[in-house]
């Protein structure tokens, strides 16, 4: 009975703790639907009325289903190229038991702590300079800049789980990519989810990469456009009633994604706990 | 087999890095060497640290910026601690709020910041704390121009950004502790808090190490939400902030000095966060 | 598995393939014959659109790139500068910002240009117009003019002091000393306040207040719309018109002496009486507001907020520019029919005015006019390259068809204006051109600033400490000249 109240008492504080951190999530919504005058003269209350025209108007001003398109290929080829580049990275130096290694896990972890100013411009005249001040380069830096944290993700992930199973599979004459790809990475599933997710959403959100890279080509991504229709309407003001809609358009297809990837990190961290 | 990991990463980070460092020891202005053609014309040994050093905004941020980081690694590990024990000690539900608590993660960009500016500005200081509020609670109120409330709010907003991401790895961690090691610590009549303290957190020391780390670089590491807050008014810049705006504080823009802040940015938090994990690591080993 | 292998390798190659492709593509050719960077984001359709008509005109082929003012656009033009396809005509905002360009070799030199329309069209940007470092040479054609003061509704002047009254309140009140213009402010005050009749003397002539108030003039719930969190407002634009009493253009503040700089301290302290003045008479939401914590609220007190309270007749003044036009008229179409420009006045005594050629009458009738953005031509591109740059440039400011994109399609007002007779749709630049004419014009000396002296500075300083505070002292105004002389001079 007591272990019962105190689950209801749980229950509650988690309730009232899910609102407060919903509430900012709320107040974007609603703002949405408001006029400019609205929006500025009472941000926290509901519209007068529940206009779409707004949203529709931010979507067409943003281009929304060009602008989705490309950052959804930036995105996926992005996280796609730092799944397989890092989960083998990982995977190599959890297993390789030498200095190198160890040393190579250091390297890649020290650099999750560099500051991006500090590699901004050398970077962008170092890409320039073999012709990748493009899509693809962009793709490839954020290959590069994904690439410590998923590492040390995956690195941790393989630690511990033991090596006699990759090691069956080589005895059995598998070479080691096929072993990777057919025993380790499907092993790896729920930190690859964790890696797509942290990945994608950064990626998907960044501005100043993509502004640097291909700021001045005419495809442009979701936060390029939504800054692009933010500047034409004059350097001090802030046209909300664009900015709001177009911020909420552009993070509902975040939102579709996580959800249907959400059952894979549920199994994945079920996956672990069975295991553990 | 990390040989593609190892290509990106030295064209991506390595070289770019190097040659920022070599940067830091120019008088480097962004688009080219001010005295001189090239780089070795404009080389001003360590000019730009000893610079960098005597710079009052450079010094106040290095402070500001370990303040916060403490103040907010806490804060986000006992949230998102707290956040994962309740949920798993549901029976039901427990998908649902993890998703929620989770949701901020997904959130970034223009609009956010505003967003927190009213919640502190216009909800915290009139709706809930204001004289005529709910609670009457002065400290946050006007939380954003003041140095030291700044701080606390800029703790709010990671806190409910980042827990959610490391109540994830909570759960997963709580999980993997075997529930018959609570069965036995019960019949020797261990209480709650023994529990936790000799069970729950020493089973829970690779998930700490984990969230530690991540928090603590990203924290120090904290630029767009300084920005969006305080735009670092009351001097409340934090370091990544003022490594941006040194190019803007001087004309022509002194980029060889924010190179060199950048690089004593880089010692300082790899540093911290390799002292850091090495300890939590022996501790690991230890309770093995 | 193999499935896996498969997508691996599939991508791997696709990136590759793409990058190599696009690598060739950036190497064959650029595709265009000249290339613009403009740091002006509202005017980057109008530009595009100016950019095609010239090229169905000429034949040649004209990218553009907008971007905002701000970080990321400065960085972004940094990074272009540092590439191979660098762009030959770009935008400087200021002295400050010219610095880098000139240091790193990157600006042609005007006075420089070989003689034809070009040459003419550099030699005829007025003196205080140009981009100069040292007072000879010259980097930039302008973009445009921009002026500011305190923007008023005539329909509400009527609605004060009488159908009509706005006839002659205008020219009145640009005459009026600082003494008849508080006074002005005080009694719009207490009649917002107490519907208390009065009459006021503004240049020499008497105004008497409808003893019944209208449905427009009821609405006022101060004097002026503030924003007390935007920095720039009184931190860069307010400051600006006292640093005129010493200082004729940027390149003179650029060049100060510390004697020049000691001679701030009368206009500062005249400064601060003003901020004073007009933050005491603040207009809010549903009344007054006075200073304190929520009058430098980033929520509240921005500029949108300030512009809406203005459009909706809540206050009788704005301090803005006529970049405020658009978004005054998203909130209230009506109101922006309507408008003009009244100079900011300083309480100025004899001496504190130190320039030759200003008195402080003249400083008083005046609003500040300046250039917010610079053509500059890139002279590290090759001779073709700037060739092609000087004739775009010489077609949009002196052709029919190009200074049609300047004044309608980017709504400008074009620099030379006061020797042309352009009449626009735009109430606020019709008010700046006819003071162009008259000749009552401020210079930006703020601009010469040590950078971020201004508005990061000073402005912060009294958004910090003096804007929360509600009573000013005397001390208080030499306070805050004198931080701002002692920064000025530790910034140099």
């Amino acid at each position: 009975m007591r272990k019962r109240l105190f689950r209801v008492l749980i229950f509650i504080v988690l309730t009232v703790l899910a609102v407060i951190t919903l509430s900012p999530v709320g107040f974007l919504v609603i703002n949405s639907f408001k006029s400019q005058s609205e929006i500025v003269a009472s941000p926290i209350a509901l519209p007068t009325e529940w206009n779409s025209g707004y949203v529709l108007t931010a979507a067409e001003q943003i281009n929304f289903f060009g602008s989705l398109a490309i950052t959804f290929i930036i995105t996926l080829l992005s996280v796609v190229l730092i799944v397989l580049a890092s989960s083998l990275a990982g995977w190599m130096i959890a297993r390789a038991k030498n200095r190198l290694a160890s040393v190579m896990l250091y390297m890649f972890t020290a650099a999750m702590l560099i500051p991006f100013q500090a590699v901004m411009y050398p970077l962008l005249s170092l890409f320039e300079g073999v012709g990748l001040k493009n899509i693809p380069g962009l793709i490839i830096m954020y290959g590069g800049f994904g690439l410590s944290l998923s590492v040390f993700l995956y690195h941790g992930f393989v630690k511990s789980i033991p090596a006699s199973i990759e090691e069956a599979a080589l005895i059995d004459g598998a070479g080691m990519l096929k072993t990777f790809f057919s025993v380790v990475f499907p092993l790896m599933k729920s930190t690859t989810a964790t890696v797509v997710i942290l990945n994608a959403l950064w990626i998907w959100n960044d501005y100043l990469l993509p502004f640097l890279v291909i700021g001045n080509a005419p495809a442009r991504t979701l936060t390029l456009e939504l800054y692009f229709a933010k500047m034409t309407s004059g350097q001090f003001g802030n046209p909300w009633e664009l900015i709001f809609p177009a911020v909420f358009v552009s993070i509902i297809p975040i939102i579709i994604v996580f959800l249907i990837l959400q059952k894979h990190i549920v199994r994945g961290i079920s996956d672990g706990a069975v295991k553990g | 087999m990390s040989i593609p990991a190892l290509i990106l990463f030295f064209a991506v980070i390595v070289l770019p890095f190097i040659t920022g460092v070599i940067y830091s020891f120019t008088s480097w202005r962004g688009t080219y060497f001010a005295g001189g053609e090239g780089v070795l014309d404009s080389f001003v040994g360590f000019d730009n640290y000893i610079n960098a050093f005597k710079n009052e905004k450079f010094l106040n941020a290095f402070g500001y910026t370990i303040k916060f980081t403490v103040v907010a690694v806490v804060a986000i590990n006992i949230v998102a601690l707290g956040l994962a024990m309740m949920i798993t000690s549901l029976k039901r539900g427990g998908g649902i709020f993890r998703t929620i608590f989770f949701l901020p993660n997904l959130l970034g960009g223009l609009a956010l910041g505003f967003i927190w500016q009213f919640i502190f500005q216009n909800v915290f200081s009139e709706v809930l704390f204001g004289a005529n509020g709910l609670i009457h609670i002065p400290f946050l109120t006007n939380m954003l121009q003041d140095n030291t409330k700044a701080l606390f709010a800029l703790v709010i907003l990671v806190t409910w950004q980042m827990a959610g991401y490391m109540m994830i790895i909570y759960i997963t961690g709580l999980n993997n502790i075997p529930q018959d090691l609570y069965e036995a610590a019960q019949i020797d009549g261990a209480s709650s808090f023994q529990q936790f303290r000799v069970i729950t957190i020493p089973m829970l020391m690779p998930a700490i190490t984990i969230v530690f780390f991540l928090t603590l670089a990203n924290c120090f590491k904290l630029l767009d939400q300084n920005i969006a807050l305080t735009d670092g008014n009351f001097n409340t810049r934090l370091l990544a902030t003022q490594i941006l705006r040194t190019t803007r504080d001087t004309a022509p823009p002194d980029y060889g000095l924010a190179q060199a802040q950048a690089v004593i940015f880089f010692v300082l938090i790899a540093a911290v966060t390799l002292i850091q994990l090495s300890l939590t690591k022996r501790r690991e080993v230890e309770l093995h | 598995m193999r499935k896996m292998l498969k997508v691996f390798s599939v991508c791997l190659v696709a990136v590759m393939l793409s990058a190599m492709l696009s690598g060739c593509g950036n190497m064959m050719s650029t595709g265009y014959d000249l290339y613009i960077f403009n740091g002006k984001g509202e005017s980057a359709q109008a530009l595009k659109d100016a950019a095609e008509a010239y090229s169905r005109e000429t034949g040649k082929k004209v990218k553009t790139f907008s971007l905002g003012s701000g970080t990321s656009s400065i960085d972004t033009l940094r990074a272009e500068m540092n590439s191979k396809n660098m762009p030959t005509i770009f935008s400087i905002v200021n002295i400050q910002e010219l610095k880098e360009w000139e240091e790193g070799g990157f600006v042609m030199d005007l006075t420089t240009a070989p003689d034809g329309a070009f040459k003419q069209l550099a030699d005829e940007i007025p003196e205080n117009m140009r981009l100069t470092s040292n007072g000879t040479n010259s980097y930039g054609i302008p973009y445009n003019v921009e002026g500011y003061g305190y923007i008023v509704d005539t329909r509400m002047v009527d609605a004060l002091f009488g159908n009509g009254a706005s006839q002659t309140f205008v020219t009145d009140a640009k005459n009026a000393t600082y003494a008849e213009f508080v006074s002005l402010v005080t009694a719009v005050d207490s009649y917002i306040k107490s519907g208390t009749v009065a009459t006021v003397t503004l240049g020499g002539k008497p105004y008497t207040f409808q003893s019944a108030k209208t449905d427009l003039s009821s609405k006022l719930t101060g004097v002026f719309a503030v924003a007390g969190s935007e920095k720039w407002t009184y931190g860069d634009h307010l400051v600006n018109v006292a640093l005129n009493a010493v200082f004729d253009n940027p390149a003179d503040a650029a060049a100060a002496t510390d004697g020049q700089i000691s001679a701030l301290k009368g206009p500062l302290r005249a400064y601060a009486r003003v901020l004073d003045m007009k933050t005491s008479y603040a207009a809010g939401r549903d009344g007054k507001v006075s200073r304190g914590a929520d009058f430098i609220n980033t929520t509240t007190a921005n500029y949108d907020s300030a512009v809406q309270i203005f459009a909706e007749s809540k206050a009788l003044f704005i301090k803005q520019g006529n970049w405020a036009y658009t978004n005054i008229q998203k909130f209230n179409g009506e109101i922006v029919k309507t408008l003009e420009f009244i100079p900011v006045k300083l309480p100025l005594e004899d001496g504190d005015v130190v320039s030759d050629v200003k008195t402080a009458d003249k400083l008083n009738r005046s609003i500040s006019v300046y250039v917010p953005n610079y053509y500059a031509i890139n002279a590290k591109a090759t001779d073709e390259q700037k060739q092609a740059a000087m004739d775009f440039l010489v077609w949009l400011n002196t052709s029919e068809s190009g200074q049609k994109f300047v004044t309608e399609d980017m709504a400008f007002v074009p620099y030379n204006a006061d020797h042309t007779n352009i009449i626009t749709d735009n109430s606020l630049s019709n008010s700046i051109i006819r003071y162009m004419k008259e000749g009552d014009v401020l210079s930006n000396p703020y601009g010469g600033a040590p950078v971020g002296w201004s508005g990061d500075t000073l402005g912060l300083e009294i958004m910090e400490k003096y804007l929360t505070k509600s009573e000013w002292t005397a001390d208080d105004y030499n306070a805050i000249a004198d931080y701002g002389i002692a920064k000025w001079k530790e910034m140099k």
